[in-house]
């Protein structure tokens, strides 16, 4: 294999992908990976500029269908079916349509007036794991606190959320390309995840129908106050997406803050001395250990970029985590520094049409999460080295334990 | 025709663009390299990272709908009566001038 051959969902750049970023920045910012087939963009202008440009289409679910066997396509059709009405894959004039809905509805909910429920969302996880002495912070604060938000926003019972995790992790070896399993189980799984998921949401769908309230999923029925409503299969797809997109993501940001602010203990410090840098963190571990790695695009037209010709039908990999450390773009990149300003931004949540969805729902639930895990959470440490999990996509780690000052080591069983 | 907006950057000085009917404060700035407006969601009123105050304006400047005045809630910087979202003022024939100040932050 050539030096410049490494592999993405291998040990080593699971661990550390940073250096062979740099490197690729300097040697081949467009760079083909064979193994992937696909073109790694790896600058903060080429990744920009493929959020926006027209020629990069994020159609990828049908292009994927059409290139494998008959055999492969009859067995992947059923769940990739679902997957491929998600608004995030497809492209103008189907998009517009379904992005406008979505905003429509995202932008009733009035986010900026859900800061005191999703603080004693907050405050009653941390009670909780503070009261179990637990140190599974993923099960304890870093999952439930978004899937509650996002269940609630859905009209979900709350109560109903420990089935949210089980279909994500399901859908995500498929949608974020996670490695370990073999892929036939993969797809199975996600296939029965994908089905559940589906039935609940049709129950909720027509239980909100007969007593319609405040949530998104009402806002969608309703429509937009124009003509134009979705089909029930759009709203399925919607729901699913929405709840799937809302939680992971964000677990895996308030994971990430807590790795990095662990990991660089005078950042720690002066988080702890002063709440009023935790927004300024928070863009910096979007930056610097963002959720999200990579974005998938497929190339509808022909076109050069870095020197190297791009072609109708080729795969890209928008590398986020690259273009938010180039050197051309951020002084001393490789530094977690929490008083970096916010100009130039990072790139974590995209750009243009496609842009986060979720956004400054996450932002939110960051900055409302952050002080509390501080407040309740003195002297924050973790114990276990942190692994991250393969995945194309995400950087997510493989659970979070944590210790703190005056934590109830809990009783032993008799 | 045209626009004539000048932009007041945060961290001093200012940028002047003859801005095109049609075409939005943001999306003017992005285009140019204007700092200080990130515009993320590029324009769908999604992100509220394109805020800017009104200093001056001669000529009638697009209203403000009430989607508008609730993204300007999530604004980073504090909102006064100026605050708008730059990517909702789009330049047309009814405006001759706009004067806009760049906030300290957008996220």
């Amino acid at each position: 294999m050539s030096p410049h051959e490494r592999d993405l969902l291998g040990a080593e750049l699971t661990a550390s992908p940073y250096e062979f970023l740099a490197e690729l920045r300097r040697n081949d910012p467009v760079h083909w990976d064979e193994q992937q087939r696909a073109w790694l963009f790896t600058t903060y202008e080429d990744v920009a500029f493929g959020f926006v440009d027209q020629k990069l289409s994020s159609d990828r679910i049908r292009p994927l269908l059409d290139v494998v066997t008959p055999a492969r396509r009859a067995e992947l059709a059923p769940m990739l079916g679902v997957m491929s009405d998600w608004m995030v894959v497809t492209d103008p004039p189907v998009h517009t349509r379904l992005r406008r809905l979505a905003n429509a509805a995202f932008r009733q909910q009035r986010i900026a007036h859900m800061t005191e429920w999703i603080g004693e969302i907050a405050d009653s996880l941390l009670d909780d794991f503070v009261a179990s002495g637990s140190t599974d912070f993923v099960s304890g604060v870093a999952y439930p606190m978004p899937a509650t938000v996002i269940a609630k926003m859905l009209g979900a019972p709350e109560a109903d959320k420990h089935l949210f995790q089980r279909w994500s992790d399901e859908l995500a070896l498929v949608a974020f390309g996670a490695g370990g399993d073999a892929r036939e189980d993969r797809h199975r799984r996600a296939l029965a995840g994908i089905a559940d998921m589906q039935g609940y949401l049709e129950n909720l769908i027509d239980e909100v129908t007969r007593h319609p309230g405040d949530d998104m999923i009402s806002a969608l029925l309703a429509g937009s106050g124009t003509e134009d409503r979705l089909t029930r299969e759009e709203l399925v797809a919607l729901a699913s997406l929405i709840l799937f997109a809302g939680h992971e993501t964000t677990t895996n940001l308030l994971c990430n803050a807590v790795v990095a602010l662990t990991q660089h203990p005078d950042q720690l410090a002066a988080a702890y001395a002063d709440r009023e840098v935790l927004p300024g963190a928070l863009e910096e571990v979007l930056r610097f250990e963002g959720p999200i790695k990579v974005i998938v695009r497929w190339v509808a037209e022909d076109f050069e970029r870095g020197g190297k010709q791009i072609k109708a039908g080729d795969r890209v990999y928008l590398l986020v985590n690259s273009a938010n450390r180039d050197e051309k773009v951020f002084a001393d990149p490789d530094r977690f520094d929490i008083g970096r300003s916010g100009q130039p931004p990072h790139i974590a949540f995209g750009r243009g049409a496609h842009a986060c969805l979720g956004a400054q729902l996450a932002r939110i639930e960051g900055r409302i999460a952050l002080p509390r895990i501080l407040d309740r959470l003195p002297g924050l440490r973790l114990t276990t080295p942190v692994t991250w999990k393969p995945s194309i996509a995400s950087r997510a780690v493989d659970g979070l334990h944590v210790d703190y000052d005056g934590r109830t080591v809990p009783a032993l069983a008799g | 025709m045209s626009t004539s907006v000048t932009y007041e950057l945060h961290e001093g000085g200012q940028r002047q663009l003859d801005v095109p009917d049609g075409t939005s404060v943001m999306q003017a700035a992005v285009s140019n390299g204007v700092p200080g407006i990130v515009a993320e969601c590029g324009g769908q009123l999604m992100c509220a990272t394109c805020h800017v105050y009104v200093e001056e304006a001669v000529g009638e400047v697009p209203e403000q709908s009430a989607d508008e005045i609730e993204m300007l809630e999530l604004a980073a910087a504090e909102t006064t009566a100026q605050s708008r979202l730059s990517c909702q003022l789009v330049c047309g024939p009814q405006l001759d001038a706009l004067v806009v100040r760049i906030p300290e932050k957008q996220v």
